[in-house]
């Protein structure tokens, strides 16, 4: 539930807690904190770690001694969501056991969180997610792709033109029609389906993960509150992946000092956070928005906020606001990437070719040194190429209700009438300040990133003295393995967003985790990990055949 | 699948002795001509080695760096166009290649590299993707694994 606008604190109900980053108090529960930014599981829990977890090897015979319960396993997920969810589902593949694998994380469902942010940004389930047919999170072989499941139905519901412009979309995408990309729907059941096949359930421990050490022994132990408990519980294994996903959603200074100084949580929000009274109120009354960012969320909030303008018929004015124009292309080699109306539009977030192609190798060859140069050719912020959102700009610039702004936000307050003024500073030299006067402000600045944001994967760092890379992200190898935290036989290994700025470009990315699966578990099986078999041509076929059945993994 | 050129000749290579040889073994049967099918194959190959390196540069050109599967029926189709109208004209100057039958007729050239190519083109967006799981992350080298 939402709060309202309340000019002082004084209104606030009880708190519910401090948050674990910032230490702020939370009145309610709101998804992410609401002063920082930070993604679930935030609530402050108090951190009874033993003494020797202050050591960077921990005794195991001095844990057992404490009393806490001590588990074992082979393979150990830290993070519970996607990542850990597409690694899980090799090591099954590969020939891992249920019993030897255990996954620690904060949600029930390896997609909990990314729905949640989905639903928030306003890609509900009927809604298309950015990525393309073959990258499924549930199949490691993405084939076949969510089209053919897709046109497979519309062909037994007789809707044959649907069927056969998406047959054409994923013939020639995305160079003669924009890419396909499956309903976020269609994902989420097909990894409750793959869930039930591999047994997720039965590996998972539901919980609150609270430190990672070495142990004496040449392995890890994790330390975790289990859901509903105020116990820590250890784990100990030899091979940990970490997949914690993003730190929090990115709060721009400007927006936390409002909301310190105004406590006001609904007039300026974050597009991950949910918003949706500020459609409700649009819809009945009409109203001036200020949106910020240009990636793919603003894109969707952009096409939601002209749904609502055309159904209620209320006057809705958008007010994009940009800090600086953007109008050259970008340009690697002999391409381009085009820029229209100030929009980058490209079908994924990294050129194709970075996935599996030979910018993907370019990457990996180059020195360390250069890849942040690489990154940044290739990268930026971009929206997908979808015609309909370029149709959405394109009319709004027509007829007016879209403008762009451009300037550097200084300050956001209210101005006593339930509305923001937004003081701007433009690029004009001399740079001159303007204000702008709107009912809301949704900022789509995305997401937070920062490795000091990240409790554990900080804590590890300063622990072990980890490197960085020159986009401050921890240093993995191209297998995606922190090789500063070997221990003996045992390994740690990273994916996700946390390991971007290394050998591999698309980490945060359904595609890219089962990359990252597949070159940990090479490691895996190469270094004669317990139970894990290489996934040559006839297992491969045999184990896709299973899961084509739906039969579990054969071991 | 992003191809990469190794990635190229790599599959190539599997998909016309995997499926491109059982195949033409069939037309070499039908047709009762046991060496221009498979003289064909092997020009086929050949010649693919070298649109593979055109290829590649085109690729280059495009912001994705991509090989959409229309991009990829198309280069094949334009192959055997090709290969049907340098057979012809090298006939036309009295040059006759090696293992090709002078009795060759359009029909027949048509329909066994229709049948191979589009095999291998089908192949080439299902099958490797389950035999091999590094494939598509290697653009399309299935030899090697990772190291
Ligand atoms: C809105 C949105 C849309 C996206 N769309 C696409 C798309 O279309 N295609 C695509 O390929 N990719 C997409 N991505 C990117 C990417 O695939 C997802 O972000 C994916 O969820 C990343 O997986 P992950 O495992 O790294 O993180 P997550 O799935 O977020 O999992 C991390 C998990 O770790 C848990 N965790 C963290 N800290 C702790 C702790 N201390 N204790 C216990 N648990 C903890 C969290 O609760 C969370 O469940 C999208 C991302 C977002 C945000």
């Amino acid at each position: 539930m939402l709060l309202p606008s309340a000019s002082s604190p004084a209104g606030f109900p009880e708190p519910t807690g401090n948050c674990h980053a910032c230490r702020q108090s939370i009145f309610w529960s709101p998804a992410t904190c609401p002063w920082c930014g930070a993604l679930p599981p935030y609530q402050d829990v108090p951190l009874d770690l033993p003494g020797s977890f202050a050591q960077p090897r921990v005794s195991l015979r001095h844990l057992r001694r404490q009393g806490n319960p001590v588990t074992e396993s082979t393979y150990l997920a830290l993070g519970g969501g996607l990542g850990s969810f597409v690694w899980v589902d090799y090591l099954r593949i590969c020939g891992a056991a249920c019993a030897q694998i255990a996954v620690i994380g904060a949600e029930a469902h390896p997609h909990a969180r990314f729905q949640r942010l989905c639903n928030h940004s306003q890609i509900s389930g009927e809604q298309r997610i950015r990525s393309d047919s073959g990258a499924r999170p549930d199949n490691i072989w993405g084939w076949p792709g969510y089209a053919a499941e897709e046109v497979v139905g519309l062909l037994r519901a007789h809707q044959w033109r649907a069927a056969v412009r998406i047959l054409w979309q994923i013939l020639s995408e995305p160079a003669l029609a924009e890419t396909y990309a499956p309903r976020a729907q269609a994902v989420y059941m097909s990894l409750e389906r793959e869930m039930a096949r591999i047994g997720w359930q039965q590996m998972l421990r539901q919980g609150r993960i609270c430190a990672l050490r070495q142990t004496d022994d040449g392995r890890y132990v994790a330390a975790y509150f289990p859901q509903n408990s105020q116990s820590l519980h250890f784990v100990v294994a030899p091979y940990v992946h970490l997949s914690l996903g993003y730190a929090g959603i990115h709060l721009t200074p400007e927006l936390q000092t409002y909301r310190h100084a105004y406590h006001d949580f609904r007039l300026a929000v974050q597009a991950y956070e949910q918003h949706e009274h500020i459609y409700r109120q649009l819809a009945q009354h009409g109203g001036v928005l200020i949106l910020r960012g240009r990636g793919i969320v603003a894109s969707r909030i952009l096409q939601r906020l002209d749904e609502i303008r055309q159904a209620s018929g209320q006057p809705i004015q958008v007010i994009h606001l940009l800090r600086a124009p953007l109008t050259e292309d970008a340009v690697y080699g002999w391409a381009r990437r085009h820029t229209r109306d100030h929009w980058q539009r490209q079908p994924l977030n990294w050129p194709k070719s970075a996935f599996g192609g030979d910018l993907r190798a370019a990457l990996e060859a180059a020195l360390p040194a250069e890849r942040q140069t690489l990154l940044q050719a290739w990268g930026g912020v971009t929206t997908s190429d979808r015609r309909d959102w370029q149709e959405v700009v394109e009319r709004g610039l027509r007829e007016g209700w879209y403008t762009l702004h451009f300037g550097v936000v200084e300050q956001i307050k209210p101005n006593g009438r339930r509305r923001l003024v937004v003081h701007l500073r433009d690029q004009a030299s001399p740079p001159a300040s303007r204000r702008l006067v709107a009912d809301f402000l949704i900022d789509c600045t995305g997401l937070n990133t920062a490795l000091n944001a990240h409790p554990i994967l900080a804590d590890l760092r300063d622990r072990y003295r980890l490197p960085q890379n020159k986009m401050g992200q921890l240093v993995v190898t191209p297998d995606f393995e922190l090789k500063e935290l070997r221990n003996g036989g045992g390994q740690v290994f990273l994916a996700g967003v946390m390991a971007l700025g290394n050998a591999f470009a698309p980490v945060d990315s359904f595609v890219g985790l089962q990359y990252a699966a597949q070159r940990t578990v090479s490691v895996l099986v190469r270094e004669g990990a317990p139970n894990l078999r290489p996934l040559d041509a006839r297992s491969s076929l045999s184990q896709w055949w299973r899961w084509q059945r739906h039969r579990e993994p054969s071991p | 699948m992003t191809p990469t050129l190794r990635g190229r000749w790599q599959t190539r290579l599997l998909l016309l002795t995997l499926l491109g040889v059982p195949l033409t073994g069939l037309f070499a049967w039908a047709y009762r001509d046991g060496v221009t099918p498979f003289a064909l194959l092997g020009y086929v190959l050949l010649l693919g080695f070298v649109w593979d390196v055109v290829y590649d540069i085109l690729q280059t050109l495009r912001w994705n760096r991509d090989w959409p599967p229309l991009f990829a029926l198309l280069s094949t189709l334009w192959e055997g166009v090709f290969l049907w109208v340098a057979l012809t004209w090298l006939a036309e100057q009295g040059i006759a290649l090696p293992g090709i039958s002078p009795l060759l007729t359009a029909a027949r050239f048509a329909a066994h590299y229709l049948a191979v190519s589009l095999t291998v083109w089908a192949a080439a967006h299902s099958l490797l993707l389950l035999l091999f799981p590094h494939w598509r992350f290697r653009g399309g080298q299935w030899l090697s694994r990772w190291e």
